[in-house]
């Protein structure tokens, strides 16, 4: 008669006690085979350990978290088939003293062969180092796969033997190298912040009263705990590795990453910090964000640099504040690539200790509601290759042992200082002399005038001061008193070739000629533009985009230029115009822009009125206008000039050539093949190169 | 109500006289002698149903050889059993074991009866050990053969009865049975080609593992005839019959509760959530066996919802968790085997009839019968023969029993159907109160 009433449930409960044998389920729905106590016996000849029946988990009904007891574990069950007892289900794990060694000799054993236990079991760590140099935390665990190993990692391990099977996390024993040891051994100490002061990472407050500590501990060395210890409640995560967060008894939540760390976030994120925040980075931090950035400070902004600062802005760059201290322990450069405006509702003042160079190509427009004083313990010069305004609601002041306000506009109505040379249209009232007491504050802005000086060079309006472009020009033979003339041609100068079809060539009429943006390029090849240190000779990308005034490159002194060698600053010709200075900050943008309104408004006005020729290529013009650039004076005065006046296209373009030298220092010996006292500068020789190719196009 | 026909309990009767029994005892201390010629009776048992045989001998003992021979149990017996000058008669020679004795009554000073209980040693054996091993891919008759041979080491003379193979093969780990329950436990689940159960006994032949159809197709051992006799021939034990009796007829109410009509099997597969429901009325399984006669035990008229016995499958229904999703699914699903043995052992049940015939040691359970049955009728009035009850019957267990007066033996049948088919009305006619009111 059979036991069963064959109806599942009505049968009655069978229920039993087994040890797990294998875990490694084919069906990975957590199924163990167990050898149950009493049903089977520990022979293995009559139950071999893989014969034995899968039993089945219960799992809790909040949850489908996947769990199974592992090899030796005691767990306890019942028969789904109580008749027949061949379908059996777990229900739970039963704890105690792990007192047997392991024997792979008979039943209630681990009995997993040894390439199973080496691929399968879970591996605990021998060893943790904590790197310190930014590569995060390296690991040795024991997967070695021999013998000694391998039966390290049978169970119960060594380790475990003559132990509670409840977790030593729980009983205040946790095993050698647990993470909890680790984390305590390797803390984070003495982290420097912004502000000097240091902090620690907590020491873990791990310490746990039986039998409070809900906690988990796998087999590779994972800790998971809900301690409800009195006093010293807390929730703790911790991964093998050493990374873990540790949410403590006051609230405190301390979190350690012994590798990297990524988070996401595809929604919003939300921080609200009511105290410190303190970051702390030992290598770079790379931030960035593709929308704006909104930053608001309640009180200061305080950046401390150990090196450069490098900002660069798309669109605009924009600081407003109620004051801007700038203290910069050598040089600063403003490049802008446009015009650069500095407007204040107050004073403007510019003091340095050394010269304050303001030179052009354009206008240079000065404009002050208020006072505008130029003071100088040595020169003040205002050099502009148009138009040089100067315009103050109060007093413009110009002091100092000489001033010399030139401008390669119009003279107007000019004032000498006592030993200077004031040309150009002054304001009305023009000072009779370079004291800046007596320059009168004109009721209207009035616009300043370029004029050539005497050597061609574009002289100031105020000062009537020419830049120094004669150095180029050497001393005339027969009238060695006399004005210095157009060099000749170098001794070994090879002649190039010149292949100019004019009826290749698109002839622009006079009444339109204007620079093209060939000029600008040309400049910018051969000025260069200053960085922010008012390192000469810049190349692209510029950062920052607005630098200082810096010393003209060749003399090492005055006159102080911007941008592409711009001596005057023409912010607009028709306003006022502003002698550049060691404190002139311009960007690129500007710097290009005064090129152009200074070529278009002065250069090219002279280049109209001595060249004779009714049409040029553009190619001449661009030509002619960055050699004007240099001086009106050297142009007006040279063979390129006149031999363009002649038609002779190649011996004009050969012209650019002899307009190469540069002064030696004084007290240096002359040098063979070169006119006395001078020698071939490297940057002129490739300028007049392009100039000539340019002019030839 | 047991219907008893014992018009001629006498015919055929034998005495105890008639046969030569010979029982022999081995000492646990090594002493040999017989108690032939104090048994006062013997009786022998075996039963389709038990795996082993057992008896008892009730002896008159002047000698006290209990305590002479420190009687404790572990004595053997050995029996013989023949008929002299009969050469048809097979003589029964077997070991057994003596298990107990039992009231021990005091006559006179110098005698005393009590009973020597004994069973084939196997049966001690098996109530002495456990079996707690796996079988991996053997089909249940291999199982049981393993169980036999090699556990239970059976004597070599009990090997000779018929071990048929089952069919499927399995993977079972048997949970901590004796090994005659483990074999019970594992023939309840075994089946064969058109087999729907199987039985393992033990008779004067050995160990049989036999399937329900097999039996069925043997031809009958005996026919025994109920039909008056004008003479008595005391060496007809052909067809002698003492009596028959018959203790059950058509239970509709058990055969109901154990699936003898209908029944369904409900099973949910744990791992791939699979919920089925089975059923099988005797009618479907009828058209893949054999009946011992031939027609079914139970027509087709209706009860009051319109439906046969064969429509109510809920009349027995079995409810099983398996895991068939389980390449190596424990044990073997009960659909191939629950509801056909079900139904079959159901309605062996049909008839149940004992009959008592001269001592007969040839026949054995497990053999088939036949049985010819006459109406009851007036004395004066012609034989009849019962065309339903007469027919083929199995023997499901056997009595010999031998006493100074008497040699019997006393055989249970049991019949899955009968010889007529039974008539049926095509629809449900009313209710008594209609057929009162005529």
């Amino acid at each position: 008669m059979m036991i069963e009433k064959n109806f599942a449930g009505s049968d009655g409960f069978y229920w039993w006690i087994g040890v797990v044998e294998n875990r490694l389920d084919p069906l990975e729905l957590g199924r163990c085979q167990v050898r149950f106590f009493g049903y089977h016996s520990d022979s293995l000849t009559d139950i071999p350990s893989k014969d034995l029946p899968w039993a089945i988990p219960m799992q809790a009904i909040n949850t489908h978290a996947f769990a199974t007891p592992k090899e030796t574990d005691v767990v306890f069950g019942f028969f789904a088939d109580a008749g027949s007892k061949q379908f059996p289900i777990m229900m739970g794990t039963i704890p105690g003293i792990q007192t047997n060694p392991k024997n792979t000799g008979a039943g209630y054993n681990d009995l997993r062969d040894g390439p199973t236990v080496i691929r399968y079991a879970p591996k605990y760590l021998v060893n943790r180092k904590y790197n310190k140099d930014g590569t995060g935390i390296q690991l040795t665990e024991a997967n070695t796969p021999n013998v000694e190993v391998q039966e390290s990692l049978r169970y119960p391990r060594d380790f475990e033997l003559n132990k509670s099977t409840i977790s030593g996390v729980v009983t205040y024993q946790p095993m050698a190298n647990n993470v909890i040891s680790a984390r305590q051994n390797n803390l984070d100490l003495g982290v420097e912040t912004a502000n000097g002061v240091s902090w620690d990472e907590p020491y873990p407050a791990y310490n746990p009263l039986y039998p409070y500590n809900q906690a988990t501990e796998t087999e590779s060395g994972h800790v998971f705990e809900l301690d409800d210890t009195p006093r010293n409640e807390r929730i703790s995560m911790n991964h093998r590795s050493g990374t873990y967060w540790e949410m403590r008894p006051d609230g405190t939540k301390v979190q350690k990453v012994t590798k990297s760390n990524y988070q996401v976030v595809m929604g919003d994120d939300f921080l609200h910090v009511m105290g410190f925040v303190n970051i702390t980075v030992d290598s770079a931090a790379r931030i960035k964000v593709l929308g704006d950035v909104n930053l608001e400070i309640g009180n200061n902004l305080n950046a401390q640099v150990s090196e450069n600062i490098n900002l660069t802005a798309g669109g605009e760059f924009n600081i407003k504040a109620e004051s801007i201290n700038i203290d910069i322990a050598k040089d600063a450069t403003l490049v802008t690539g446009g015009s650069q405006f500095l407007t204040s509702q107050d004073n403007i003042n510019i003091k340095t200790n050394a010269g304050l160079l303001s030179s052009a190509g354009g206008n240079i427009d000065l404009d002050a509601g208020g006072n505008m004083n130029a003071t100088g313990g040595g020169d003040v010069n205002i050099l502009s290759g148009g138009d040089a305004n100067m315009q103050a609601g109060g007093n413009a002041n110009i002091l100092g042992g000489k001033v010399n306000l030139n401008s390669g506009g119009s003279a107007g109505q000019a004032a000498a200082a006592a030993d200077g040379v004031v040309t150009g249209l002054a304001p009305a009232n023009p000072p009779s002399t370079p004291n800046h007491a007596d320059i009168p504050i004109p009721a209207t802005p009035v616009p300043l005038q370029y004029s050539v000086g005497g050597n061609g060079a574009i002289l100031n309006p105020y000062t009537g001061v020419a830049a120094k472009q004669d150095s180029q020009l050497v001393t005339n033979p027969a009238d060695p008193d006399g004005p210095k003339v157009e060099p000749p041609p170098p001794a070994n100068a090879v002649p190039q070739a010149c292949n100019f079809d004019p009826s290749a060539h698109t002839w622009i009429p006079k009444a339109e000629w204007k620079a093209s943006s060939a000029v600008i390029d040309l400049i910018r090849k051969s000025e260069g533009y200053a960085d922010q240190s008012g390192k000469y000779g810049a190349k692209p990308p510029y950062y920052p985009p607005k630098v200082k005034g810096y010393p003209d490159p060749a003399t090492k002194a005055e006159p102080i230029t911007a941008g592409y060698g711009t001596t005057t600053v023409a912010l607009s010709q028709t306003k006022y115009a502003q002698t550049i200075t060691y404190d002139t900050v311009i960007d690129q943008a500007t710097a290009d822009a005064w090129v152009l309104e200074i070529i278009n408004t002065v250069v090219i006005k002279f280049i109209k009125q001595y060249q004779s020729n009714d049409t040029l290529t553009q190619g001449m013009i661009d030509a002619l206008c960055d050699f004007a650039w240099g001086g009106v004076g050297l142009y007006k005065n040279s063979s390129i000039r006149t031999k363009l006046a002649a038609k002779d296209y190649c011996g004009a373009a050969d012209g650019f050539l002899l307009y190469q030298y540069a002064p030696l220092p004084k007290g240096a010996p002359d040098i063979p093949g070169n006119p006395p006292g001078k020698q071939i500068m490297k940057g002129l020789q490739i300028r007049r190169q392009n100039e000539r190719t340019l002019f030839l196009s | 109500m047991a219907t008893e026909t014992s018009d001629a309990q006498q015919q055929g009767s034998t005495t105890g006289s008639d046969y030569k029994l010979n029982v022999y005892v081995l000492t646990s201390d090594g002493h040999t002698f017989t108690i032939s010629n104090i048994v006062l009776n013997f009786n022998l048992y075996e039963s389709i149903f038990s795996p082993y045989v057992t008896g008892d001998i009730e002896i008159g003992d002047a000698a006290d050889i209990l305590s002479n021979y420190s009687f404790n149990g572990n004595e053997y017996l050995y029996v013989t059993l023949e008929k002299p000058g009969v050469t048809t008669f097979l003589p029964i020679q077997k070991y057994f074991r003596v298990y107990k004795v039992a009231n021990r009554r005091t006559k006179t000073q110098s005698l005393q009866t009590y009973t020597i209980h004994f069973c084939s040693e196997e049966l001690i054996l098996s109530t002495q050990m456990l079996i707690r091993k796996s079988y991996k891919g053997l089909p249940i008759s291999g199982m049981i053969s393993d169980i036999v041979k090699n556990i239970l080491q059976a004597s070599p003379d009990k090997l000779n009865g018929s071990l048929s193979e089952t069919s499927g093969n399995f993977d079972i780990i048997i949970p901590r049975m004796q090994p005659f329950e483990a074999i019970s436990w594992l023939k309840s689940r075994a089946y064969g080609n058109g087999k729907t159960a199987f039985f393992f006994w033990e008779n004067k032949f050995g160990y049989n593992l036999v399937s329900y159809e097999d039996l069925l197709a043997q031809t009958p051992y005996r026919t025994y005839d109920k039909a008056p006799k004008v003479t008595i021939d005391p060496s007809d034990v052909q067809s002698s019959l003492n009596y028959v009796a018959f203790g059950e007829e058509f239970d509709i109410i058990k055969g109901n509760r154990y699936g003898a009509f209908s029944t369904s099997l409900l099973t949910y597969d744990i791992l791939s959530r699979k919920f089925a429901k089975t059923t099988l009325a005797a009618p479907d399984l009828d058209l893949q066996r054999s009946f011992l006669n031939k027609f079914p035990p139970a027509n087709f008229s209706q009860n009051r919802f319109k439906k046969t016995l064969f429509d109510n499958d809920e009349s027995m229904q079995k409810f099983y968790i398996t895991s068939d999703s389980d390449p190596n699914a424990n044990p073997a699903s009960p659909q191939s085997w629950l509801l056909q043995q079900a139904i079959k052992l159901a309605e062996l049940n049909a008839l149940k009839a004992v009959i008592n015939v001269p001592l007969d040691p040839n026949i054995t359970a497990g053999h088939l019968v036949t049985l010819n049955l006459p109406l009851m009728r007036p004395q004066d009035q012609a034989y009849t023969a019962d065309k339903y009850k007469s027919g083929n019957y199995l023997v499901a267990s056997v009595h010999h029993g031998i006493s100074g007066d008497m040699a019997s033996t006393t055989i249970e049948l049991l019949n899955d159907s009968l010889g007529a088919q039974l008539p049926s009305a095509a629809v449900f006619s009313g209710t008594l109160q209609d057929f009162a009111k005529g």
